[in-house]
């Protein structure tokens, strides 16, 4: 991270984050939703559709491990947002002392430990690379998932008389990992500077 | 780190109370502070200390954008109540604090510009949350000279700042008051104290008695819910307060 950036910069980095993190963890409900409906389908269909349903079983379990990257990407949005108001109430407090400093060489040598204590509050946020590693993880997640509709999709046309409507199902799926990764995209736009 | 739990749904508009940091340091009081939205548009009550901010600031963005915050409702001037606004203005330079007139010029030493204070006159006012009114309800002399409550009729929730407080002994208790009897000791002693005029009391109670009340929420404690709410406005009611 700049070691120069503000804290307000830092508090409004956070909250992108956190608003970005909000989507992908809706796209993760609404992924899992879709697994249970689709294992419920593929029990209906009999014995056709058992590798569909076990392919399904697996996207609901993906959907949960995008979601514990989305809450451990939370994690160190909290910590950005910790260090930002630590680093926000120094620099008011720097800048108030500053004035009083520029009164007189007198005040200013008598303000200076005051001074220098609070610029060393000006934490640096030291969590930057692992923002990167989070996301690497969770590109890999939603890469996964898409090989996983792409083969429930095939499995889809094994599956007898449902076969239609599990290959919609697939292809759902696919849609709804495709619209993730635009916010994976914007997470790492937001986050790059802090590595 | 607090939690935001949503106490209230009308029509479009929610409110959230935002309560109860297992990190709190003991040396601070506890606080409850919330926020009621409506599409891209929030009102945080009594958003806090700047200690508290970024418990706060985290818990509400689980639930709300905070970019939708325009505007603060602040009862009083009390630094557990309102100290982090310096901080939400860095955040957002255009938010509005919405206060006692009276307390205009004291309350921009926590932080703020000339034009980020809005007064509000002694006999209160409304607030639209979106398309929702809200109706800011006098409760002068309890405890400060200049302090307001919030009371939304859709929701039939009044924000009541420090009448209803009560201070527990543990910091993981419940959010709505359970046992009456048992969770009015722990606010007695601070109304006692606290509330400097029985007049002003009497005042107060006149009017909430007219609204139609489910809950009532404090600053500090539990809220009251359903009949609880009336038993609170009795007991208070029926308390010597102050000294007069």
């Amino acid at each position: 991270m700049d070691p120069h950036k503000s804290g307000v910069s830092a508090l409004q980095q956070s909250v992108l984050i956190h608003e970005e993190v909000k989507v992908v963890v809706v796209s993760c409900f609404e992924i899992n939703l879709m697994g249970l409906n689709a294992i419920i389908l593929a029990k209906k269909a009999g014995a056709h559709a058992r590798g569909f349903g076990v392919i399904s079983g697996e996207l609901r379990s993906l959907s949960l491990a995008l979601q514990a990257e989305m809450h451990r990407l939370g994690l160190l949005a909290q910590e950005l947002l910790n260090s930002a108001t630590t680093r926000l109430q120094a620099e008011r407090r720097l800048a108030r002392l500053s004035d009083a400093a520029a009164f007189s060489v007198e005040v200013a040598e008598l303000l200076a430990p005051a001074m220098e204590k609070t610029r060393n509050k000006m934490v640096v946020f030291k969590g930057g690379s692992k923002f990167g590693e989070c996301l690497d993880d969770a590109y890999q997640t939603c890469t996964f998932g898409l090989v996983l509709a792409r083969s429930a999709r095939i499995e889809s046309a094994y599956s007898g008389e449902l076969r239609t409507i599990l290959a919609e199902l697939s292809e759902e799926f696919a849609q709804k990992i495709t619209t993730v990764l635009p916010r994976l995209d914007a997470l790492r736009q937001i986050t790059q500077n802090l590595a | 780190m607090k939690k935001a739990l949503l106490i209230a749904s009308a029509a479009d508009h929610r409110w959230f109370a935002i309560s109860r940091d297992p990190a709190r340091p003991n040396h601070l009081i506890d606080t409850n502070e919330y926020v009621v939205t409506n599409g891209n548009d929030s009102i945080l009550c009594d958003p806090g200390g700047s200690e508290v901010f970024p418990a706060v600031f985290a818990a509400l963005s689980e639930v709300v954008d905070p970019r939708t915050v325009q505007r603060i409702f602040s009862s009083h001037q009390d630094p557990d109540v309102i100290s982090s606004l310096g901080l939400w203005h860095d955040f957002n330079p255009q938010i509005k604090c919405h206060v006692s007139g009276l307390w205009s010029g004291f309350i921009p030493h926590f932080g703020g510009e000339d034009n980020t204070i809005v007064g509000i006159p002694d006999e209160g006012g409304t607030l639209l949350v979106g398309d929702a009114p809200l109706t800011i309800v006098p409760a002068h002399y309890l405890h400060s000279s200049g302090n307001f409550h919030l009371y939304d009729p859709a929701c039939k929730l009044l924000f009541s700042g420090d009448i209803g407080a009560a201070l527990f002994p543990d910091a993981n208790a419940p959010l709505f008051v359970e046992d009456f009897d048992q969770h009015i000791r722990y606010a007695e002693g601070f109304h006692r104290r606290w509330m400097g005029s029985n007049t002003a009391k009497k005042r107060w109670v006149e009017q909430v008695r007219e609204l139609d009340i489910e809950l009532l929420c404090p600053q500090h404690g539990a809220i009251y819910r359903g009949a609880d709410v009336k038993r609170f406005i009795d007991w208070f009611d029926a308390l010597k307060v102050g000294l007069d």
